[in-house]
């Protein structure tokens, strides 16, 4: 296993891929930022009018984690992409012939899926919060633990992407070519995002019990009012935000599995071409 | 020692079998020839037995150890295969692929070892050292191919159609490397159309057709077994035909345009005196011996009508 992690990491490494990915983390923060500036003096800010900013530097941070934005729809497409590379190149039977177990060849894409997806918007969010810090006002709700709240927020948006990752590495898996993993995890994330739409819009503690059969209703039950960190940052404190964090984890880590064990099975059982 | 024993390994797909009930044994040292037509099965079994199909029935073991048994995991690392094409990352360079290659087998290998192996294989590496693997063509491919399996140390290396693409000097190469490499100990398994070069270094062949393995044979036996044959080209063929039935002394004569060909314990100086002895004039007389080929089409033929 150690060793397949070495190889598919040097391969990471050597591919242009990573380097394309690396280059958008660094380029789309900035065009994000100069997008909500460019709205912000669009319509205008007048200070006497509360609330007429209309993007903060919570608004642009809150979106850094979100699937919605560009980087975060391209990412675990990025992540797919490296599964079937090995498959298009044939090196996936490479692995094999060496005598690796196809459960250990499965477990290191899937890792490197995942920490190649959460490297890279990890990047994005740390450079986006940085200029949104410098260009646009941040308010702090002080009844809340700054650093508590970050924590919850990186780690429930890494989260996101490392399930992801888990359902394009499958779809990879499954489909051993890149357009149709590209279109389905596309399709699937947008799914994903409608089903939270319309989650946001009801009574969520009336589908609080619901939240382990659907992917992301945790990220409601979090962010509450919200999807965004405006929403999360401007909530009082609360004892449950610990609960509710913790359930939106399990979430997306009963869905991560569920999606581990499929492309396991799958894989495991195909013949090799 | 048996490095591959198959017992009645079969594979269907869609209920139709690719490779039927075949029993085949290579044991160490063996070069051992796989022939058979495009679509015999050669590269299903060879797919089967590196693990990447699982069989439909039957088994197969690898240094006497059962695909079954999780060992199997263990002596794969001693085994190199190449399944119809080399498989490289395209957007590597030749080093870096074999810098992969050392990682997936657990091997740890200087750049100047790697090096060594590309030039080994006949690549010039100054002239590819920047280059991708993308950007070689499909014989340089095949070379990086074998250079790969040799990163292992493998004492059992299976190439499926390894001649693919090369031109003579490549063959001459390949061909050389794996004598080299027969002679340090290593066992092969190649499949390959090209039944000349199997001539030239296997020890034993299995042809295959139709998914069913026809015959398992050591060169020395099918050498030693071997139809010799004479034959006769002449502008009298009519007259010569009847002079040599007549004297009864031969198995088998065949007869195509001008040209005859006598099977059997035939002797030239038989031949030449009867012929003379008949007043018979001919053009020339050439004794032949059956080559892999020869025998492959007789035993097609033999198994097509079985």
């Amino acid at each position: 296993m150690k060793r397949l992690l070495k190889a598919d990491f040097y391969h990471l490494r050597k591919s242009r891929l990573a380097f394309i990915a690396l280059i958008l983390a660094l380029a789309f923060p900035v065009l994000v930022v100069l997008l909500y500036a460019g709205l912000n003096a669009i319509v205008g800010i007048d200070e006497e009018i509360p609330g007429a900013t209309l993007f903060s530097a919570n608004t642009v941070m809150g979106s850094a984690f979100s699937l919605t934005n560009n980087l975060g729809l391209i990412i675990p497409v990025f992540a797919g992409i490296i599964v079937c590379l090995d498959y298009s190149n044939g090196t996936m039977r490479n692995k094999i012939i060496a005598g690796n177990r196809r459960t250990h060849v499965y477990l290191s894409h899937l890792i490197i899926s995942m920490l190649f997806s959460m490297a890279v918007i990890l990047i994005y969010a740390i450079i986006t919060a940085v200029l949104s810090l410098i260009f646009f006002p941040f308010t702090w709700n002080e009844a809340l633990s700054l650093g508590t709240e970050v924590m919850y927020f990186v780690l429930y948006g890494l989260a996101s992407f490392a399930f992801i990752a888990t359902v394009s590495t499958m779809f990879a898996l499954i489909f051993r070519s890149i357009a149709p993993t590209i279109i389905v995890t596309i399709v699937f994330s947008m799914a994903l995002l409608m089903i939270n739409s319309v989650i946001s819009l009801t009574d969520y503690e009336s589908f609080r019990y619901v939240v382990y059969f659907i992917p992301t209703f945790g990220s409601n039950l979090f962010n509450l009012n919200s999807l965004s960190i405006l929403g999360l940052l401007s909530q009082t404190a609360d004892a449950s935000r610990g609960v509710i964090f913790a359930e939106g984890m399990l979430s997306y880590l009963f869905f991560g599995a569920l999606h581990t064990v499929i492309g396991l099975l799958i894989f495991r059982k195909r013949d090799l071409r | 020692m048996n490095v591959l024993t198959t017992d009645g390994l079969s594979k269907a797909y869609k209920g139709r079998f690719a490779v039927k009930n075949v029993y085949m044994n290579i044991e160490k040292g063996d070069i051992y020839g796989f022939v058979g037509e495009n679509g015999a099965g050669k590269t299903t079994l060879i797919r089967l037995v590196t693990g990447l199909a699982a069989p439909t029935s039957g088994s197969y073991s690898l240094y006497d150890v059962p695909n079954t048994s999780g060992e199997i995991y263990d002596v794969r690392r001693r085994t190199g295969a190449i399944v119809e094409t080399a498989t490289m990352s395209r957007s590597m360079t030749a080093l870096e692929n074999l810098k992969t290659q050392c990682y997936i087998t657990g091997i740890t290998r200087t750049d100047e070892e790697l090096i060594g192996l590309i030039e080994r294989v006949g690549l010039n590496y100054e002239e590819i050292r920047r280059r991708k693997v993308g950007r070689f063509s499909l014989g340089m491919r095949q070379r990086l191919g074998i250079a790969m399996v040799l990163v292992s140390d493998a004492d059992f290396i299976i190439l499926d159609e390894p001649m693919n693409g090369l031109d003579p000097q490549g063959f001459i190469e390949v061909r050389e490397t794996i004598l080299k490499l027969h002679s340090e100990g290593v066992t092969f398994l190649i499949s390959s159309h090209i039944l000349s070069e199997l001539d030239k270094i296997c020890t034993k062949i299995g042809v295959i057709s139709h998914g069913e393995l026809l015959e398992e044979i050591r060169m020395d036996e099918l050498h030693q077994n071997a139809r010799r044959r004479i034959v006769i080209d002449t502008d009298s063929a009519d007259a010569t035909e009847e002079a040599l039935r007549a004297d009864g002394s031969f198995s088998e004569i065949e007869r195509e345009g001008g040209k005859i060909t006598v099977y059997g314990d035939a002797d030239v100086n038989r031949v030449m005196w009867i012929l003379v002895s008949k007043g018979l004039w001919v053009k020339s007389v050439n004794t032949l011996e059956e080559t892999i080929e020869d025998h492959y089409i007789r035993l097609l033929g033999r198994g097509r009508i079985a």
